[in-house]
């Protein structure tokens, strides 16, 4: 049994990721740079002895420096704590990339196998994941967050997983999950009746081989094009549920609650409390959506590859 | 005809100019300007030597208002009336007597029965009368303290006490009405305010009554038009404190029960829409969310506020509430955070007053569940703090640390001698060795619950997580909406810490701070679940002593036994702040917290 996947699509995360492309190296640069400064987070005071930077317990406050300006002992500036805002936009950067990544990988990969099944089975699944999907999409996605929020924050259902950051997780699943649905529905909705998946039936293959085998592989170059795009929507989700005080509990490092806390600071002339947080939020959603563009290069429309 | 025409243009500019001025000078130009506006615009040659206009305008920076201007301008050139009125405004010195305060939220409502915010309790204050209002003390350097032992009559003018303090005979003031609706203020009217207390508590005005001792309308007998006698009361020290609170204004009673209904024959519904007091101030508009205007009392014979005006604009963002001070739009800017305090400081034409204060920054411990109902540990905790880092580097130096549960600036710390009664202070070691003791040498795990968006409880939360970690201590801080702190504390389903910061008590009293937190039976906000027995016995020994000599040795060991126990953690006492112009004065700090407007002025 084969799958109608050309050969030329073998290694093509691999590919998106590192292959030889004229556009994007500035952005991949980027993006490595943050993956870098994400596997690196949590050592970064060990680091921070090794080579010459200044870097300090991102959750010590020094109450005798608060709002101090970036200067050769802190090149960020510190917080109205007294934080050192280096080296906690660096052990951030773990933060929300992991959870935008576990996120949009549980919400999009039920989505994408719902998608799938609903485009398989057609009929009432059909209809019935598109209702779902509509009631999912009918609430803004800030209005959904604090409803997640209200709904779960209080009950500790999660065990030893910091309740917020759960509930984050949920939140940007349940905003990825209609997207994907959508996406691989409307890819697959054409192959239904196609030859090679009349011959899987033929040859006794179930549903799910179907499904799992044939459809979902040739959806392949679209979710790989969908998947940089709402990591980089989910980090934004993330920083915007964490500006009005939901998800990360305080005071561990993220972005956007980072933001908040120098949000009114701005206005007296403390502005690197928020720009240095705000900047890595920039730059990662913009290395990310590179490599949308890239999967749309590499891989043409209909998940053939180009 | 046709040189008139001509010399349109330059009519026009310095209209524009003069109008201007108008709006931008406001009321504190002198009748001088208005010579020069008549003269202006009947001998339009006079144009030019307006330089004054110019520069007047360039200080005070109000583009929004020249938009305005720009619109004036084509009225004035069909109408010079509309000239005239401009300038008549300036004779008018309304604006200097206009004090404009930025506030964070708006005013919840104006039944003094149900207030409760600081904010709303501050409005209650000063739009309704209560018996007796605190002497303003001495002058201390730009402001003064509400002198606590002495009182002065409001709508009671006079009081006596039987020699067993428990009749109290009160004679109401002469010729006092309630200035919206005319009706004057009786004797009736005070029994149906109290009589409508009791009926709608247990809070509010019906639990200061009961602290009096007044639990029914009974008690209270109609002498004459003039006087009543309060019977049974409870002696104690702190009556006349209590009858100063904001909840105990006299009310309208024939307006209030105009408005009530059958379903509601308190008017309740009514009056927390509408206003019927007679306060130094009055509500003269309310503009829900946005804005409420005060009018001083024009029936009020005694000494005058300065102030006719009060305005009290809502702005949430406290760096807003900061700008529209540094730019002089408001007088007085409330809830700024420490950082925003500083800048104010350093602003020009802006000052901020910090007086020592009793305001308590307290970490309240759950001491019905584990770890904290262990008292060793409790210590530990005390001893563990960097009260310092508190002090010195949270609150920026304007605070003191803490020493107990009566605050160091209150007058009983010095009269009872309690700073001996004080036996913490940062000792990492000592705190280590009491951990040990208490079977928490390896540390533990606990949660602090502070409030949601408090920049003051994330700071001190922050630094005692730091703080504690360093013994080993994993604190996890949980910040929750105000309506769930109130649940956590009533009903000590906090895990290990809460922290509220600016704890006030509203009467500077031993015996009130005792009774509102520490009978292990009634206090009413019992938040730390704690329970001593022989703190109660004292309690019930002094409640009816009413001479601090009687006092001063069972509230000593009161104390004693309190920080013994460590019941909470007394991180300071912060200071009161208050970031205002430059010309603001007149400021007097009562016990409260609650700013009393009827004192300040524009000195400057």
């Amino acid at each position: 049994m084969t799958t109608i996947v050309p050969p030329r699509e073998r290694w093509l995360v691999g590919r998106i990721l590192v292959g030889p492309t004229a556009g994007i190296t500035v952005r991949r640069s980027l993006f490595f740079l943050m993956l870098f400064l994400a596997v690196i987070g949590p050592w970064i005071e060990t680091i921070g002895q090794w080579i010459p930077i200044p870097v300090y317990d991102p959750l010590r406050p020094d109450p005798f420096n608060p709002v101090s300006p970036p200067s050769a002992e802190h090149w960020f500036g510190t917080d109205t704590l007294g934080l050192d805002i280096f080296t906690r936009v660096i052990v951030a950067t773990r933060v929300d990339f992991t959870l935008a990544l576990i996120g949009v990988t549980l919400g999009g990969g039920l989505g994408c196998l719902a998608g799938a099944w609903a485009s398989y089975r057609r009929g009432w699944v059909d209809v019935v994941a598109l209702r779902i999907v509509e009631v999912v999409q009918s609430f803004p996605v800030l209005l959904l967050g604090i409803a997640l929020f209200a709904a779960l924050g209080p009950l500790e259902i999660f065990g030893p997983v910091d309740n917020g950051m759960a509930v984050l997780v949920i939140a940007i699943s349940m905003v990825n999950f209609p997207l994907y649905l959508r996406q691989v529905r409307s890819v697959l909705l054409p192959l239904t009746e196609a030859e090679f998946v009349q011959a899987a039936k033929c040859a006794g293959l179930g549903a799910w081989g179907i499904v799992w085998h044939h459809f979902i592989p040739n959806a392949r170059g679209q979710i790989l094009a969908l998947f940089p795009l709402t990591c980089a929507y989910a980090i934004q989700i993330i920083a915007g549920l964490s500006f009005i005080g939901l998800g990360i509990e305080p005071p561990n490092p993220e972005w956007g609650s980072m933001i908040k806390t120098g949000a009114t600071l701005i206005v007296q002339g403390h502005w690197w409390v928020s720009v240095f947080p705000g900047a890595f939020i920039v730059l990662s959603v913009y290395s990310l959506t590179g490599f949308s563009a890239r999967s749309e290069t590499l891989v043409g429309p209909g998940g053939t590859s180009a | 005809m046709k040189t008139l025409w001509k010399r349109t243009p330059p009519v026009m500019a310095l209209v524009l100019g003069l109008a201007m001025v108008a709006v931008a000078c406001g009321g504190t130009e002198t009748v001088t300007e208005t010579v020069v506006v008549t003269s202006i615009v009947t001998e339009t040659e006079v144009v030019t030597e307006e330089v004054v206009v110019t520069s007047i305008v360039t200080e005070t920076e109000v583009v929004t208002e020249t938009e305005v201007v720009t619109e004036e301008v084509e009225v004035v050139v069909t109408e010079e009336v509309v000239v005239t009125e401009t300038v008549e405004v300036m004779v008018d010195d309304s604006e200097a007597r206009t004090l404009r305060i930025a506030i964070a939220d708006d005013v919840e409502q104006l039944d003094p029965a149900l207030g409760s915010a600081q904010l709303t309790n501050l409005v209650l204050k000063n739009v309704y009368m209560q018996p007796v209002q605190y002497r303003p003390g001495p002058d201390v350097g730009g402001f003064s303290y509400a002198d606590t032992t002495s009182f002065e009559g409001q709508w009671i003018e006079s009081w006596d006490f039987s020699d067993d303090f428990r009749t109290i005979t009160l004679k109401l003031r002469q010729n006092l009405t309630f200035p919206t609706s005319g009706n004057p203020v009786t004797a009736d009217d005070a029994i149906y305010t109290i009589n409508r207390a009791l009926a709608t508590g247990p809070a509010g005005p019906a639990w200061v009554w009961g602290n009096i001792g007044v639990t029914s309308i009974d008690q209270i007998e109609r002498v004459d038009d003039r006087t009543l006698v309060v019977h049974d009361a409870r002696p104690s020290t702190i009556v006349l404190p209590l009858m100063r609170d904001q909840t105990m204004g006299i009310m309208d009673s024939v307006t209030i029960q105009a408005n009530s209904t059958e379903d509601d024959p308190w008017g309740r519904d009514w009056l927390k829409q509408n206003y019927a007091g007679n306060g130094r101030y009055v509500v003269d508009s309310w503009e829900r969310g946005s804005r409420m205007v005060l009018k001083r009392n024009p029936t009020w014979t005694g000494f005058q506020p300065y102030f006719e005006t009060v305005e009290l604009l809502t702005v949430p963002e406290a760096a807003n509430r900061l700008a529209l001070l540094q730019s002089g739009d408001v007088d007085i800017a409330l809830d700024l955070s420490v950082q925003q305090l500083a800048t104010a400081a350093t602003s020009d034409g802006v000052k901020v007053l910090s007086v020592p204060d009793r305001n308590g920054i307290n970490v309240l411990l759950n001491n019905q569940a584990p770890p904290f109902d262990n008292v060793t540990l409790r210590k530990a905790m005390s001893y563990a703090v960097d009260y310092n880092a508190i002090v010195n580097g949270v609150l920026n130096g304007q605070a003191v640390p803490s020493q107990g549960p009566i605050s160091v600036n209150s007058r009983f710390f010095d009269l009872y001698n309690l700073e001996d009664a004080w036996i913490y202070e940062h000792d990492p070691d000592r705190a280590r060795q009491l951990m040990a003791e208490a079977g928490y040498a390896d540390g533990f795990e606990f949660e602090m619950v502070i409030r949601q968006n408090v920049p003051l409880d994330e700071a001190v939360a922050t630094n005692l997580k730091a703080q504690f970690a360093d013994l080993g201590i994993d604190m996890s801080i949980r910040p929750v909406t105000g309506a769930e702190m109130f649940d956590h504390l009533f009903g000590l389903t906090y895990g290990g810490m809460a922290f509220r910061g600016g704890l006030l008590d509203y009467v500077d009293d031993p015996y009130y701070q005792f009774f509102l937190w520490w009978d292990s039976q009634d206090a009413a906000i019992n938040w730390t679940g704690f329970a001593d027995a022989r703190i109660d016995e004292i309690l019930d020994e002094t409640a009816s002593v009413v001479s601090d000599p009687g006092r001063r040795e069972p509230y000593r060991e009161a104390v004693t036994r309190l920080v013994d126990a460590a019941p909470m953690l007394w991180l300071a006492n912060a200071n009161y702040t208050l970031a205002m112009r430059e010309d603001i004065g007149g400021f007097t700090l009562h016990p409260d917290g609650l700013l009393w407007f009827a004192t300040l002025n524009r000195s400057g």
